[in-house]
Parts: structure tokens; sequence; C-alpha cells
């Protein structure tokens, strides 16, 4: 409601500026010129809004607004007229993001403390746009663009800006720029490892969003304060938090950029988290998430940037293209067809486009091709943008009372390649276009002159101009400034032998001008077109179109199709397996096991059982609750270590979960339900943790694992001081003495935070403190709500540690890793904390010198809550046998053993109320294996989670066959298509000429770039696959 | 010796075998925190009998027999067998017992690295591109407490490879050692094993890789490196006609170490894992009529038939890894060993050679399981990391199996050794028993004291 009032307001700003734009204030010099601001375009054909056209209608222009539009209207007196024959008349195109390429201008005065907030940047100046890039948005049809700041998270204002020419060279932002409320810009901007500039980690970004916004209402409100009562503390002056008030009241709207597909839940979270007023940037993917964008309800750019065809003729590289690019490939240009389907607003901008001059046209058209229908593809043109601009009562339609901007086309540009811009009109003024404008000389010709004629044809790429006799003579020439400049040989006109200069301006379907020869005269030539320029021929359809059916997810191999997930069978029972309980029953041999809507039912043999129910036959195969995996880095986008402060618990591994990593199926397929999601060990005090569930196929959402107990990841030793870096390091701590300084100076600080809090809630009126996310989260680690999960190595740390989790009442849940725990298993026992090993990890740092892997049994001999992880994605598909190591090294019997990677975890995790054993109320998250499942030789041949089949052999060969055919099709498609596109050998140097060989090499350099730039498409915007965690002493 | 006697050696290891808690007393606990004493040379012939023998070369022997004396393996009989022991043989009944050839590590820096992390103790990889007259062995740390624990999982002979550094190719000459010995001449079984060369790759990065050069910057990169070596060998070959005719010559000693390579004594050793690097190296050998040894082999399996024909072996390493790529099945380096087994191309399993993974050689057998459970059949597994690197390095004569005439480099074990519950009971290198304790059991027999034998003060508040 307040942006529509905002709106509004601003629109009235444009009208005012319009109205008043030929009254001058300043004193004319001389002769005043008051040209008429009239102008009437008739026989046009007017797309008044997306699907309706008024055929033989007038437009009547005046003082840069619409004022009349209709068939009945008649061109009043004093305007000039433009004849459109037939021509389309649509609502001024609008590009509602292009990036700046300089960084807008910030006004003085006191800044952020971040540099990458910088909502106080304006792009009104719009810096480091010229001539060309304007005119060649206009030569597009566009006649306004909004510019936007490119940098930083919340990056600044953009600007909406007409796409005039420059008569003078100059840019005149100050009167280009429209008074309308532009939008507000953000990304999810960071730095990467080793870069220790806050923040390193899209999880950073995200917390540095939410803290800018907390302190923005704050400072807003303790400003307020400051005005009203005499003595309230003056907060500082900040021009940012100043900047970000509107933003952060939901009244100036924001374009976010979303980076991947899986950005726009994290963006819509973040809108509703708020109440903010967000739309978003998209990147070309938003088919994949449709739905997701449909049920958020926020307007979305796309891009028209599609990918290339696929490189596939060599064999032996080809397979490094992954099927998720493949299918891309075949389905980007269908991405605006998929959003139309799933009633997705959506404009359109030409920005990520290497040279949008030529791109952008074709690309809509395929995208039309693709099934968008014209009118939707019209309405991300206009009436889309101008809404997300939030001036659609003044823009994007052709109606009385909007402002005159117009783009008018010879032919449909939306599904005829030969269409043409005829004109736009901007502010008001009609602008003929380029094309229009400059007659194109190429084509067939009759030359007369006063001593014969002359038939030719003029080819040739651009300016230079190859003319060719009908014996095939050629002869040179080329295009400057309009000028058909051209010299045939002087024998055509009786000469031995020398050149005749023929210089003629195209007008109109003919040449007008002069031929001189060789022997001074100069003659008047005359000529006639016999056939037109060649049209340019447009690229045949390449792709067979395909289906607009919801694709597989995650996009590409064993991603799984909307139909292929049935929902889990309401009565399940497993038969004749061997049932590892867990508990007190044991192992069950010729168990079986009821399951019931995703929970277990009943344990036991001879079970009653209800009549539907689908019987698992396991044929004595061993049957176990599904693996926890205590430590993962596994299915984590944008870093996993927020690497910059040393106290960093604002950060949420669950604001970043990626559940398109394919790690999640591996895993499945090693017998693993659930995985506990860690910062990294770069801090002393990580981030926030997440538990999932690795319900594979599903978006992020769905994964969490509801009502695990939050945690939070605390590291100590070599990683937080820094001891393997190149460099001596600088940040506070440097020694395990620091670390334990640094522990209580910040929960000292949390503690004071909290009593602050305290205070200001028992004051009435009071301002209260300003929410601070880190003290946050360190007071709910105080209070025992958040479990601490804490690398560790070495003994005196762990004792440290132990010590001061007792004087402070914390709630350890693990220590992880705990590499000498069994050197103080006393002290872990005694404050209830679990511990969390690695099974047989030693050596790979003088930390781990004294690791064994006898570790957990004798911590669980001693009475400490004892488990296995894998904190690595290839390993973490073995956890079954790394349980083995605890029975070969330390003699644990088999049962206990099983329960490192089991129960162990899920009660160290609080959630073996849910997970962990085979119990009735338990959820039915289970493994079959093919053998003992401590034994190497056993592979899993099934994995269920809440009743639901996830893993199995032989839909895992399916989804490979599956995956091989669409790899197959797609290979085959991507060959059809190279032959048509691709060119053969390098490109020629233009006019055909063969390179000298100087120039050869810089050729070679140019073919190449461009062979870079091509292949660099197939780098696959999902994670490949590999260890996000290489194994290095720094990451463990 | 007497029965008696041999039950105390068994009592022994039974403390200091891990997980068994029957005995514990201070003295056997202190002695377990000494240093490890090589064993001395096999003093007289020793006669395991009563348990499984698996010769590995041959068909398994239930109530095997194996007799050996100075090092050797005299004979491998059945109970019913005749077999003549001589004089002053100690008898070891092993009823209940399984006997293996020592298992073969065929890709480590052991001996040359203890902490990764402390420079130090790192001397995997010399600087500079070509570095062929490096041997490993002379930097080899016979005290090593990364031996010890290797040891005690059975792996009693280990190839170490000298790596290549940054932006470097040839890393150097690999060594066999025995995994017991004072000194690194003791423990060298076969020094020049291989001249071991580090394939450019055209990978890019991984996950998070932004910004990295583009696939065909790599390509191209990766050519000009194929180049250099190509221009290397030429040289080298130049170089060894011109010093044959004129000895007086200056002697070039990266040149000078290619002459058996060139020869076609030692094999040049390629560590390669993708199509096109793979496809490279066959294409350089061809041209330099080389011996070929693939290391890593990811992709090989697409290639088996010009493996074949070049009389290639591949080591795999390793099967415990993540495919390279995410559109591939997740069991494609486990299903890797089974594939080369059926299209006839010899192999091995192995680990990669880095210090993290030699820490923890002692996974090994276990790798070799994975590919059994995935379709390879299990003798063939044990073959993988027994006789078939023994074959593979031309040791074959002398370990890799139970047989006469080959050294006596035994374990005894309770099972499988492909099995992570098996116990190694006792290993013998070249007929000297072995110490089976190592840094981990030591520092688990101490600190299992503070637990039974509270200390004054323990678990109170300073």
């Amino acid at each position: 409601m307040k942006r529509r009032l905002l709106a509004t307001v601003a629109v009235m700003a444009i009208s005012v500026q319009s109205l008043h734009a030929t009254e001058y204030t300043t004193p004319v010099q001389g002769i005043p010129e008051t040209p008429p601001r009239w102008h009437a375009l008739i026989n046009a054909r007017v797309h008044v809004a997306p699907g309706e056209v008024m055929e033989q209608a007038t437009v009547v222009l005046r003082d840069g607004r619409i004022v009349a539009v209709g068939t009945a209207v008649s061109a009043p007196a004093g305007a000039r007229v433009w004849d459109l024959d037939g021509a389309n008349v649509y609502a001024g195109f609008i590009d509602v993001s292009r990036p700046l390429a300089e960084m807008a201008a910030r006004p003085d005065g006191p800044a952020h403390w971040n540099p990458r907030i910088t909502p106080e940047r304006r792009a009104d100046g719009l810096p480091g746009v010229d001539a060309a890039a304007i005119d060649e948005l206009r030569e597009l049809g566009f006649t306004l663009a909004q510019f936007a700041p490119s940098q930083g998270i919340f990056r600044g204002t953009g600007a909406l800006a007409h796409l005039a020419p420059l008569p003078d060279g100059a840019l005149h932002a100050g009167t280009r720029v429209l008074a309308a409320p532009a939008l507000a810009h953000a990304a999810f901007e960071f730095g990467g490892w080793p870069n220790r500039e806050y923040p390193t980690s899209l999880m950073g970004a995200m917390a540095l969003v939410r803290q800018a916004l907390i302190d923005s209402r704050w400072h807003a409100q303790a400003s307020a304060r400051w005005t009203q009562d005499a003595a309230a503390v003056r907060p500082e002056r900040n021009l940012a938090l100043a900047a970000l008030r509107p933003i952060a009241a939901g009244d100036q709207r924001l374009l976010f950029a979303a980076r991947d597909e899986l950005d726009y839940a994290r963006i819509d979270g973040l809108a509703r988290e708020f109440e903010l007023d967000i739309a978003i940037l998209g990147n070309g993917h938003e088919y994949r998430k449709a739905g997701v964008l449909a049920g958020a309800g926020r307007p979305v750019v796309i891009p028209l940037a599609f990918p290339e065809v696929p490189p596939v003729e060599r064999v032996e590289s080809a397979d490094d293209i992954s099927l998720a690019a493949l299918s891309h490939w075949e389905l980007a240009a269908s991405n605006a067809a998929f959003l139309a389907e799933a009633g997705v607003e959506f404009s359109f901008t030409s920005a990520g486009l290497a040279s949008p001059g030529e791109a952008f046209w074709p690309a809509l058209r395929e995208a039309v091709r693709r099934g968008l229908s014209p009118e939707r593809a019209l309405a991300g043109l206009t009436r889309h943008p101008a809404r997300l601009l939030g001036v659609e009562d003044r823009l994007g339609e052709v109606r009385p009372g909007h402002l005159a901007y117009l783009s008018v086309f010879d032919g449909d540009p939306f599904t005829d390649a030969h269409a043409r811009l005829r004109l736009t009109v901007i502010d008001g003024e009609p602008v003929p276009a380029e094309a229009a404008r400059r007659e194109d000389p190429r084509g067939s010709w009759r030359l007369v002159h006063a001593e014969g004629s002359l038939d030719f044809s003029l080819s040739g790429p651009d300016r230079r101009l190859r003319g060719e006799l009908e014996d095939g003579t050629r002869f040179d020439g080329r295009l400057e400034e309009g000028r058909v400049l051209l010299q045939p040989p002087a024998e055509l006109f009786g000469f031995e032998e020398g050149f005749a200069r023929l210089s003629a301006e195209p007008l109109d379907g003919r040449l007008e001008g002069l031929l001189a020869l060789p022997d001074g005269r100069h003659l008047r030539i005359r000529g006639e077109r016999t056939a037109p320029p060649p049209v340019p021929e447009a690229r045949a359809p390449v792709l067979p179109v395909p289906a607009l059916q919801v694709p597989r997810y995650p996009a590409g191999a064993f991603g799984v199709a909307p139909d292929g997930r049935t929902a889990a069978p309401r009565n399940l029972l497993f038969v004749n397996a061997t049932v590892w309980t867990m508990g007190e029953e044991g192992v069950l041999e010729g168990g079986e096991v009821l399951v019931r809507d995703g929970r277990i039912a009943a344990v036991g043999r001879d079970l009653r059982t209800p009549r539907d129910v689908l019987r698992v036959d396991l044929d004595g195969r061993h049957l176990t609750p599904g693996l926890i995996d205590a430590h993962s880095h596994s299915a984590i986008s944008g870093g996993v270590n927020e690497a910059s402060d040393s106290n960093t618990t604002e950060v949420r591994i669950a604001d970043v979960i990626d559940p398109t990593d394919i790690a999640l199926y591996r895993q499945l397929a090693g017998g693993v339900t659930t995985i506990h999601l860690l910062h990294g060990s770069a801090n002393t005090m990580g981030g926030q943790n997440a538990v999932i569930k690795l319900r594979w196929g599903q978006g992020a959402e769905a994964m969490h694992f509801a009502g695990a107990m939050p945690g939070v990841k605390f590291a100590l030793g070599e990683n937080v001081k820094q001891s393997n870096w190149a460099s001596d390091g600088t940040r506070y701590p440097q020694t395990r003495m620091g670390v334990e300084q640094f522990l209580i100076a910040q929960f000292e600080a949390a503690r004071e935070y909290g009593e602050r809090l305290e205070q200001a809630r028992r004051v009435r009126g009071a301002v209260p403190p300003r929410r601070d996310l880190r003290m946050e989260a360190t007071l709910e680690i105080l209070r025992g709500e958040r479990l601490v999960h804490i690398h560790s190595y070495r003994q005196d740390e762990i004792l440290m540690f132990a010590r001061l989790a007792e004087t402070y009442g914390l709630q350890v849940g693990t220590f992880q890793h705990v590499l000498e725990g069994y050197k103080v298993a006393d002290a872990i026992a005694r404050i209830d904390a679990g511990a969390s090993a690695f099974s047989d990890w030693w050596a790979f740092k003088a930390e781990a010198w004294d690791a064994i892997p006898h570790n957990v049994a004798l911590m669980t001999r001693a009475g400490v809550l004892s488990s296995f992880n894998s904190d690595d994605n290839e390993l973490a598909r073995r956890l079954n046998t790394e349980a083995a190591k605890a029975v070969r090294h330390g003699g644990m019997d088999e049962e206990e053993a099983f329960a490192l990677v089991t129960l162990n975890p899920a009660r160290q995790l609080r959630i073996d109320d849910r997970v962990g054993a085979i119990a009735v109320g338990l959820d039915a998250d289970l493994v079959v294996w093919s053998a003992h499942p401590l034994s190497t030789f056993a592979r899993v041949e099934q994995t269920w989670i809440d009743g639901q089949r996830l893993f199995d052999l032989e839909s895992d060969l399916e989804a490979r066959r599956d995956a091989a055919a669409q790899r197959e099709r797609l290979m085959a498609l991507a060959l059809d298509a190279a032959r048509e596109t691709r060119p053969q050998g390098p490109p020629r140097a233009e006019g055909g000429d063969p390179p000298g060989a100087g120039v050869q090499g810089a050729l070679r350099r140019l073919w190449l770039e461009h062979a870079e730039a091509h292949l660099r498409q197939y780098r696959d915007l999902y994670h490949d696959g590999s260890n996000a965690l290489t194994c290095t002493a720094e990451n463990h | 010796m007497s029965i008696d006697s041999i039950m105390a050696v068994w009592g022994r290891r039974l403390v200091i075998r891990v997980g068994t808690f029957a005995v514990a007393s201070m003295s056997l606990a202190a002695a377990a925190a000494e240093l490890s004493v090589p064993a001395p040379p096999q003093q007289q012939p020793i006669l395991l009998e009563g348990g499984t023998v698996h010769t590995v070369s041959g068909a398994s022997i239930e109530q095997g027999r194996v007799l050996f004396d100075q090092g050797r393996i005299v004979a491998v009989a059945g109970p019913d067998d005749a077999l003549d022991l001589p004089e002053g043989t100690q008898r070891i009944g092993l009823e209940g017992r399984h006997v293996y050839p020592g298992l073969i590590s065929a890709n480590t820096v052991l001996g040359l690295v203890e902490v990764d992390t402390v420079r130090g103790t790192v001397d995997i990889a010399e600087t500079g591109v070509m570095n062929p007259n490096v041997r490993a062995e002379v930097a080899v740390n016979p005290a090593s407490e990364l031996f010890g624990v290797t040891r005690a999982a059975g792996i009693l002979t280990a190839l170490t490879v000298p790596q290549a550094g940054r932006d470097g190719l040839l890393g150097g000459r690999s060594a066999l050692l025995r995994l017991d010995g004072w000194t690194w001449e003791d423990m060298t079984l076969q020094s020049g094993v291989g001249m071991h060369v580090f394939w450019p790759t055209e990978r890019g990065g991984g996950f998070g890789a932004i910004g990295v050069d583009s696939p065909e910057a790599r390509r191209r990169a990766a050519e000009a490196r194929v180049e250099q070596l190509d221009a290397f060998f030429a040289r080298a070959r130049a170089y060894r006609e011109a010093r044959a005719a004129d000895p007086a010559l200056p002697r070039d000693l990266r040149l000078e170490a290619l002459a058996p390579v060139l020869a076609r004594e030692m094999p040049l050793v390629v560590h390669a894992d993708e199509l096109r690097q793979i496809e490279a190296a066959l294409n350089f050998v061809e041209r330099h009529e080389l011996r070929l040894v693939l290391v890593g082999g990811y992709d090989a399996w697409r290639l088996t038939e010009r493996l074949r024909e070049l009389d290639a072996a591949v080591i795999v390493s390793t099967v415990h890894r993540l495919p390279l790529r995410r559109h591939e099945p997740y069991d494609t380096p486990f299903v890797l060993p089974r594939k080369l087994h059926e299209a006839g191309v010899p192999f091995a399993i192995a680990r990669v050679a880095t210090t993290f993974a030699s820490a923890h050689e002692r996974n090994l057998p276990f790798e070799a399981a994975t590919a059994a459970a995935f379709g390879l059949p299990r003798e063939e597994a044990l073959r993988a990391v027994t006789l078939y690197p023994a074959q593979i390095f031309g040791v074959d004569d002398r370990i890799g199996a139970v047989a006469p005439g080959l050294q006596a480099t035994l374990i005894v074990t309770d099972g499988d050794p492909l099995e992570i519950t098996t116990q190694i009971e006792r290993a013998w290198i070249d007929g000297r028993e072995i110490d089976l304790a190592s840094r981990h059991t030591r520092l688990y027999e101490r600190y299992r004291q503070r637990y039974e034998v509270p200390a004054a003060g323990q678990g109170t508040r300073p």
C-alpha cells in the first residue's frame, strides 16, 4: 500500500517535469525556440496493451504525452504527421535492469562499516553509460532502461533513463533520468577464501543483509526518539542506514539478483522475514523453479542469454559436459514459456547478452517459438517492466495520459526475423531507427549514366562493399557515412586501364551521384534497384521444441521426475529381515518391521498386518536404521566457512542448503539418511548448524529435519589460530591461550547484551538495544538453547573447553574430531558432552599426531556418548565400515559399534525420538544391506526415508539408463545444431582476404577467445560433485 | 620351542593386539610403550601348520603347512603331503587361523613424510619440472611411525613414489620397501622400480573454482607440457648416443637417469585419470617405445584394448574416491577393477600417494574389498593387493604369494584380511617376525591405564 502511494507521487513528479518542459526560467538570449511538440502517427497498428490491437489507428502525442489513440482520431492541425504504413506500434520497450559498468556515486558522509553495504549509492549520474550503449539499446526498440549499480550487497538505487540519442555527444544524465521511484538493487556478494573481509560466504552475505536491515530499523527508531526526546542518546549519523530505511520499511522495491536457482527461495525467505518488497533478477534457470517462483508471487526479470551449442564433437572431452548442462542448453530458450505457463510475471532484460544488438531479437523470437505467446513476450517488454518499476499508470501501454514512449516496427518482431525497427518515440519525440534511416545499398542495381548503363550487384558485410558484374568481374568499394563509394574498372567505360570513382547516395530505392572517369570527366549517375538487399538469413530452428513439462529435479542425471516420486505406501511391511533394532531386542533374525504413514508401527515376528500392505521380502538380508553422519559439509552453497571474524555465530547453514548436491544421492546409495551440516573450523565460534534428511529430489526447505535442536559450530586449535597458513596471521587468537580468552570475552559480551535487553524490557518506552544477531546467537548458547559442536584435537584444548562449558553452563552436543578425547574422556563425560570422531585419521597435522583408532572405544568405556562421522563426501558413503573399525581397534561389539553411526549420533543431535533405531514410533528411515552391515563386502540395496524408497539398485540402474538415453538424445541434437551454426575453421578477415602472417596470430587469439567464451558456459551451475572439502589440513 | 613358549609369544601378541582386554599388567604396558625394534634375521627354520594357507598364486590349502628358512619359503604343503623338517624347526600351530602373503601397497609416499603440515618432515617432491634422477629410497626415514601403523594392517611392502612438485612432470624413481629395517638400505627391496611422470591434466578446478582457465586454455597448456616431455625424452636419447660415442662428455644427471627407461628396462609410470590424459600418455609411450604402467586410471576402462596392445598394467588409484563427473553412477570408481579384470588388463589396487593417504595406508585392503563388493571376484581382489602389484613391479619371484622360493613375507590372520573386523595377528618379513605394535597400540595401552587405575587428583576441578 505504501509503495503504491509512493509510486503515485513519483508519477506526478514525472508529469510535472513533462508538462513544464517548454517553459524556461532562463532569460532567453536572441530568438526563442519553441518547436511544436505535437506528433500524429497515422496508419498505425496500435498494440494498446498486450492482446489489445487497433488497426488503422492514429496516435496523437503532445508535449511528451499520449493524448489520443483510436481509429476515429484524426491528426490535429499543427502536428507533424508520421505515416506508418500499417507498422506495429507498441508501448515503448523498457529494459528493466542494465548493470552500470562503473561504480555508482555515493554521497559524502559516514558509510556503513562494511564496504558491500552501500544502499546510498545512486545511479542518477549514469556513470559509464555512453552513446554506444544507448544507441544499441534504442536500435533494439528500447526507449527506457533502468541502469543499476552493480557492486556490493545493498548496491544502491538505480535510475530509469530514456534512450534518446545524444545529439551533442553529451549524456545529459540530469534530464535523461526520469524522476521515477527507481528500484534499489541487491545481490548476495561475497569474497572467497582466503580473502578475510566479511562476508566470505553466501551465508555470511545473508547474515549481513539481515543485520543491516535490523540496524537500519533500529537506527530509524533511535533517530526518531532523539528528535522527540531531549534526553535521548543521539544515534550515529550513517548514510547507508538512512538509505536502507525505505527498503527496510517495504516502501522501496528491491530488485534482488539470484545467482542460481536456489537463490529464489533464499530471496523470497528474506522478503517474508522482513516484509520487504522484493522482485527477483533471474539468471536463466528460472524454469527449474517455476513452481517456487509462482508460489512466491514476485515479479521476475529474466535474461535472454542462452548457452551456445555444446561442443560435443570432441569425444574425449564431451563427457565432461554434464547432463544438467546439456539439458539446460535444450531448455534455456523455453524459460519464458515455462514461466508464462506457471503464471509468473516476468520482464525481459538484454543484460547478460554479449552483443545484445545481434542476439536479443533472435533469442526472444526463439522464446516465442518455444511456446511463449507474442502477447506475453510484449508484456515482458512493456506492461510488466512498468509494473515492476511502479509506473504502470504512465508507462507500459499506448493509452491517452501515458507518457509518449513508443516502439514502432515494420513487421512483427516477435515472430518475424525480417521485422525491422522503424522508429522509437522517446520523451514525446520520434527517433527514426538507424536501420530505417540508412538505406542498405546491397542488392542489384542498374546504373544509368550519360553514356550507357551498367548492371551489377553489391554485397559485403557491414561497411565493406564488393561489386560484381554479371560477367563475374569484381571491384571494391565501401559505405561511408551513408554514401556508396565504388571503384569499378575504367575499361567498363572504354578506358584501357585504371579505375573509375563512383560516389552516390542511396535514396529510397535509388542511387544518385557522380562518376569520375580517368580523363577527368564527371558524369551524373542514377541507379535503379533491380533486386532488394538480401534479407538477413533467419537462423533455422535448430532444436525441436521441447515440451513444457516440469523437468526432473535436480536437473541432469539422477534427478527425480515430478511423477517419479510415488507417495510413500500407507502400509509397508518388511519380512524375513535380520533387523538391527539398536535397542534391547538386539538383532532380530527373521524379523518383521511394519511401517504406517512413514513411521514404524511394529517390530517383531509374526506381526498382525493390515490388509493393504506393501510387503518387502528381504530374504534374510540385514535391515538397519538409516545411517546418521554427525559431521558433514555436503549440500552447502557458497562456502562452508565464514572465514572472516573469530565469532560468526550469526551465520546459518540452514540459509544455504543445496538440495542439488549430487553428494546427497551418492550418500543415499551408502545408506545415509540424516546428516549434520556444520560450518567449517576457520573460526573459534563458527556458524549455526543444520540437520537435514536426504530427501533427494526435493527443495532445501523440505530437507530440514524438523525439531532438531539448534546448534552451533565452535573450533579450537590449529585451524582457528591459522597455524597452517602460508604466512603468519594477525587475527586474534593466534594461540590456544588466546582461544580461551576470546571465548570468555565473547561469552561476557553476550551476557552483558542479555542484561541490556532485560533492562530495556523493564523500562517502559525505552528504545531497546540494537538487536545484534551475533550476540543473540551467543546468548542462546549461554542459555543452553543452542548445542555447541566443537572441533577439537588436543587434550589441553578439550579440557579447557570442558571447564569453560561447566563455568558457563553450556550444552555441548559434541566435541567434534576430538582426537585426543581418549586422554581426557572423564572430563568429557563429566559435562555430558558427546564425542564424534574420525575412525582412524591421524598424522595429517601436528595436533593429530597422537590420534589413535582406539579413541572411541576408550571414550565409550569412560562413559562418553560417541559417534563416528565422515567430514568427507566420499567417506560418508562408507560409514557402516567406519563403524567396523571400532570392532577392529578397541574391541567394541558389533551392535555397540554400529550404534556409532546410528543411535549415538541421533542422541548427540537430540533427534533420537525420531531416528537412529528401529523402534515403534520412530521415522521409517531404513537401509537394506546385501550382507552383514559391518562387512566390507556389503552393499546398500535400498534406502528408505519416512517410509519412502529414495534409493534402490533397480531404480538406480533405471536412472542410469535414462541419463544415458537423455545424454545421447541431447548429443545428437547438439551435433545437428553444431553443423548448422558452428563456424567452420577460424573466421576469415573482413571481405575474405587471407590474413597476413602478422595478423594470423592475432586472429587466432581472437578465435580462441571466442571459443573460450563459448566453452565457459559449460561450467556447470551445479556443484560438480567433487568433495567441497579436499583432504587438506586446513579443512579438517 | 615348547608349546608354552609359543603360547607366551601368542600371549604377548594378544596383549598388544587391539581389542583385547584380557591381560594388562603395568610391566607389559610399559614394554609396549617402547620403540619397535627391527627384527633380527631368521634364526631357525619355521613351520606354520594347522591354518588355511592362501597361496594366492595357486589354490588355498586347508590345514596347510608353510616351511621357511633363512628368509625364504622352502615348502608349501597340504596336511598329508610328505615334508622333511630340518632339525631345529620351530613349529607354530595356527588352528583356525589363516596365512596370506604380506599385502603390498603399490602407490605411497611412506617414509618420505611424517606430519603433513610440518614441512621439515615432508620430502615427497623435489622442486623443478624434471627430476628423473632423484630416487625415493635415500630419503626414507626408517624410524617413521607410519611404518609401524601400516605394518600392523598386514601391509609389509610398499612402493614409495617421488611426487611432482608444483608444475612438475617427472617426479623421479620409486622404490619398493620392506616395512621393517634399521636403515633405508635394509628396507629397500628394489630400487628404481619405475620412472614416475605426472601427466598434465586438462580438468579445471572443481567446486567454486570460478575464474580458472577455460577448458581450451587448459588443453593448450597440457599440450605444451606434453611437448616439453617429448623434447626431454628426445634429448635423453641423443644424450645417450652422444655419451656412447664420447664418454668424456660432461654428465647430465637428469638425462642419464632416463637411460633405463629408454632401454625399456624400467617402466614409465604415468599418473593419469582422464581419458584425454591416458590417450596422450599411450601415444607418448608409443612414440618413444617405452614400457607403460598407468597409475590412477579412472577412465582406463574405456581404452582397455589399447592398454592390452601396449602390455600396459593399471594401478587403480584409488577405489575409495568420488566419481569425477557429476552425472556418473555413484559406483563408477568401485567397478573399475572389475571392468579391467573382465577386459583382461593387468591391474593392481592402490591408494593415492599423498601424505594424507599414506598415513592411512592401513585401509588398502578395504579398497580391494569394495571392488569385490561391486563385482570383482574376491580372489582377484586379494591378488590386486598382493600378487598383481608384485608382477607389475617385476618382483613376483620374491614376494606377492605363498610359494616355494619366494621370500617369507607373510601374515597370519583370524579371517579374511579384506574384512575390517579381521585381526592381523603375526607377520614375517623375509622370515623375520616383526613387531605389530605401533604408536597407536602403545598410546592405547598407555591411556587405558588412566581409567583403570585412577590417579590421585584425577577428575577433580583444578
